[in-house]
């Protein structure tokens, strides 16, 4: 993906689960998968700072690449 | 359960759509109970309406039963004949009168069919006319047979036409009544007539139907709540007892529970809910709506996606008796 098509798409929204239900889930921000790439790997939450835990990712609505996204995506970050 | 203001709250917050929301809970916990188990939260209701269901079974009135026990369970199925053929349903009610869920739709007809007159007859007043509320009683036998019920409105009646011999444009309105867990027949009827002392009432009353306690006033609030007031008995539930409920039901069991005479019999609006109502047509699109046959849970027609078009009329209801 180039800068340009990059910064056309809106962010990621991303969720921190809880880890046993019943538990909080945590809005975190919207989000910008790494340059290059149109979605997240579990090494680009990590590389964000983002801990050991599993991430609930909702892409956007429109923006390139939208029909070879998956809406919801779950992402485990491993400890 | 949802909490809704809570969903409300954070799907704002985040910026998404309430079904989005929905689908990061399912994504959060896996699944999510947003209305609650349908069948757990029916079981007691349908465990009462199961006692209520064996006293009409064990009267001969399986049918009632039938319709008692399913009452907003299942659903009538609809297809409108315009072009995107939309799928509705209507819920199939018992119309039973001391249903919990029937009763309160009964009243809410009634006040409809009877509220124009009142509210006529109190703006427009004849002279030396008042709204007056009166209660009947009779002697509490510990029994309701739908003879004795039957007998009790008949002496009503006659009570309220000798009293009003001679007299013009006089109406009233009665529901029977029972006291609360119990068999204590009574009657509170709204009458629009000239002055009546109690000892006139009580010595007729006495007179036709052998029973003595009376009771009058001048209702003093307007037509339209007295009406309330009198027709509310309806909506109430007069047993917390199952049993008590079914043997209501055969008591009165083809008899009316409210009457009318006079103007009120003669003026009485139309029921609109029996009627031509809106739901003739397609709620999305004015077509003309197709019954289909059979029926389904309503929770399956609701998962279909179907869209609620409220009640349609039936034969059954079109011979509706309150």
């Amino acid at each position: 993906m180039t800068e340009e098509l990059r910064k056309e798409q809106k962010g990621f929204k991303i969720w921190l689960n809880p880890p046993k239900p019943g538990g909080v889930i945590r809005f975190l921000g919207e989000f910008h998968p790494p340059a290059g790439q149109f979605f997240f790997f579990p090494k680009d939450l990590a590389a964000m700072g983002l801990g050991p835990g599993r991430y609930s990712v909702l892409a956007p609505e429109s923006g390139p690449y939208r029909k070879l996204l998956k809406r919801w995506q779950s992402v485990v970050v491993s400890g | 359960m949802i909490d809704v203001a809570k969903a409300e709250a954070e799907a704002t917050e985040w910026g998404i759509p309430l079904r989005e929301w929905m689908e990061l809970q399912v994504k959060a916990f896996g699944n999510f109970d947003a209305f609650g188990h349908p069948r757990m939260e029916d079981e007691a209701d349908e465990e009462w309406r199961g006692l209520v269901a064996q006293v009409l079974i064990e009267n001969s009135l399986a049918s009632k039963a039938s319709r008692y026990m399913q009452c907003c369970c299942y659903a009538y199925l609809y297809e409108c004949k315009g072009a995107e053929k939309h799928n509705l349903f209507s819920p199939i009610y018992c119309d039973l009168r001391f249903c919990p869920r029937c009763a309160p739709r009964q009243f809410a007809r009634l006040i409809e069919k009877y509220e124009p007159i009142v509210k006529e007859v109190s703006s427009h007043r004849k002279a030396g006319f008042r709204l007056r509320e009166i209660t009947l009683t009779t002697r509490n036998t510990g029994t309701l047979e739908p003879a004795q019920i039957k007998r009790f409105n008949l002496d009503i009646k006659k009570t309220l036409k000798k009293l009003m011999e001679h007299v013009e444009d006089w109406g009233a309105i009665w529901c029977d009544e029972v006291g609360f867990n119990n068999t204590n027949l009574h009657a509170h009827i709204l009458l629009y007539s000239p002055y009546l002392t109690q000892s006139q009432l009580a010595d007729v009353w006495n007179q036709i139907s052998g029973h003595q306690v009376v009771y009058i006033k001048e209702a003093r609030r307007s037509g339209a709540k007295a009406l309330i007031h009198l027709l509310k008995y309806v909506s109430k539930p007069p047993s917390s007892n199952a049993e008590q409920i079914g043997l209501l039901e055969v008591g009165f069991h083809g008899i009316r529970r409210i009457h009318a005479l006079g103007v009120f019999y003669n003026f009485a609006g139309g029921d609109t809910d029996n009627e031509r109502s809106e739901w003739e047509a397609c709620p999305h699109c004015g077509a003309e709506l197709t019954k289909l046959p059979g029926s389904v849970r309503i929770e399956r027609a609701i998962m279909d996606g179907r869209t609620f078009v409220g009640t349609k009329s039936t034969p059954r209801r079109n011979a509706w008796v309150n």
